[in-house]
């Protein structure tokens, strides 16, 4: 035993592990031997840091690789037990993606798909908007820097600088996950997908394709429904744009109303299921449902109750409501109960 | 000799450490729960660190990350790591040879103790 061993210098090694992490994605990247492993890399690192770091949640990392023909391969995150947000609520998946052909002339597709629940959007964007000091004993904050957005595009920078893109220039990133984080051009819950290319000197160029706060990953075998109509009746405007997008993702024409006054006026379009709110200026969800039984020559359409109110499970004894759901809704149970009428 | 458990599982770390305290091994264990406080522990304490128990899988600085550094870095290079891991595919078992052609072994979670004792016999001091 060495009786005189000074400490090593944390920071250093830090650094080494840094750049041999780096090549060895390098290595998996370019599918040096039959070395195609799953590594964490920068971006999964920047994600992995989001949820370990911001949010006491527990992580459990899962990853998958699928070797396709030359070099891809998929590193799936996924957050179990978590503590505001609940189990396979959200998960990431960081796929790069090269083949021989694109390897030679330097250019790589990175896709990051992060999946959550619509309800954990605004816990999530608040997430990539805190400040987060990259060094524990140099807590500096430079410009534009200092949120977990800017670390995730500067942490990305600094590990394709050390596989040899020095001046890769990430504004459109960092522009686009800084309008994600604040919710522009976002639309809540729908998936999004987005493509930006890098010229790098002239013969590089890096895709980065973002396909982000997608609300849950598409149903297997979903088949469009075609030309089915639903009528949304509530006043939240938040709501409204939420389901909108939602259910025409998911295949149906949404018609909408912001109170049963309107609603009424909508019934002319036939829709085939109404998704109504109670509490309601003007004319309530009561109200619109004795409007639409005591009018004549209406077609009496079955109607979902998807209300913040709690405890009015007794609502379903009401002719023509079929369900009753609380706010916020559940993307799958929801489509569940509109296909049982629809 | 002090033998270095890294695992970011309680759980695992303590199953590890109990078959090592029954089978009378006299050597103190350091643990830590992820590869950045391995390696804040292997920055003061190299010298006396006789062999390394690694997880794959952990927060911050993973066990192949932490291998890979230490390999470049002359103090640490020699010390005997061998990987305690649940992800036993030979495409990852390949990978971590390739990292480490030094690797002292590769243990498949769950082992059975003898398993283990057998992997940490020959580094034992």
């Amino acid at each position: 035993m060495e009786e005189n061993s000074k400490p090593l210098d944390v920071g250093k090694m830090k650094e080494i592990i840094r750049q041999e992490s780096a090549r060895m994605n390098l290595r998996a990247f370019s599918g040096e031997g039959e070395s195609a492993f799953t590594l964490a890399l920068a971006l999964s690192a920047a994600v992995k840091k989001i949820f370990y770091e911001k949010s006491a949640m527990t992580f459990s990392s899962e990853p998958v690789l699928e070797k396709k023909p030359v070099t891809q391969f998929v590193q799936r995150m996924r957050v179990d037990a978590m503590e505001k947000f609940n189990a396979t609520t959200v998960f990431a998946v960081i796929e790069f993606a090269a083949n021989e052909e694109s390897l030679e002339r330097r250019e790589f597709r990175l896709t990051i798909v992060i999946y959550l629940d619509k309800k954990f959007l605004p816990e999530f964007l608040r997430l990539l908007q805190y400040p987060y000091i990259d060094s524990d004993d140099e807590p500096e904050v430079k410009d534009g820097c200092g949120t977990l957005v800017n670390l995730i595009a500067g942490q990305y920078k600094r590990e394709m600088a050390v596989l040899g893109y020095k001046d890769l220039t990430m504004s459109p990133f960092e522009s686009f996950i800084n309008n994600a984080a604040d919710g522009v051009g976002i639309p809540n819950g729908a998936t999004e997908k987005y493509e930006i290319s890098f010229e790098v000197e002239g013969t590089k160029r890096l895709v980065v394709e973002m396909v982000t706060l997608a609300m849950l990953p598409k149903w297997k075998g979903q088949e469009r429904i075609a030309s089915k109509r639903i009528l949304v009746i509530d006043d939240d405007p938040t709501f409204i744009k939420t389901i909108g997008p939602f259910l025409l993702s998911q295949g149906f024409e949404v018609i909408v109303a912001q109170d049963g006054k309107e609603g009424m006026v909508q019934l002319k379009q036939n829709p085939q299921l109404i998704i109504l709110d109670l509490q309601m200026p003007n004319m309530d969800g009561y109200e619109f449902i004795l409007a639409m039984k005591e009018t004549a020559g209406i077609k009496q359409v079955p109607i979902i109750i998807l209300t913040v109110k709690e405890g009015l499970s007794d609502i379903v004894k009401i002719e023509g409501i079929r369900e009753y759901m609380i706010k916020p809704f559940q993307p799958d149970a929801l489509i569940k109960s509109i296909q049982r009428y629809i | 000799m002090k033998i270095l458990v890294v695992d970011d599982s309680l759980l695992d770390r303590k199953l590890l450490i109990r078959i090592l305290m029954k089978s009378g091994i006299s050597q103190e264990i350091l643990q830590a729960e992820d590869g950045e406080q391995a390696m804040e522990m292997l920055a003061v304490n190299y010298a006396e660190i006789g062999l390394v128990l690694l997880d794959w899988q952990m927060p911050k600085i993973s066990g192949i990350e932490l291998m890979a550094g230490m390999v470049k870095i002359p103090e640490l290079s020699k010390i005997p790591v061998i990987m305690v891991t649940a992800s036993g595919s030979d495409e990852n078992k390949r990978a971590a040879h390739q990292v480490n052609p030094q690797l002292a072994g590769y243990l498949v979670k769950p082992y059975k103790p003898e398993e283990l004792l057998a992997a940490i016999k020959p580094y034992l001091r």
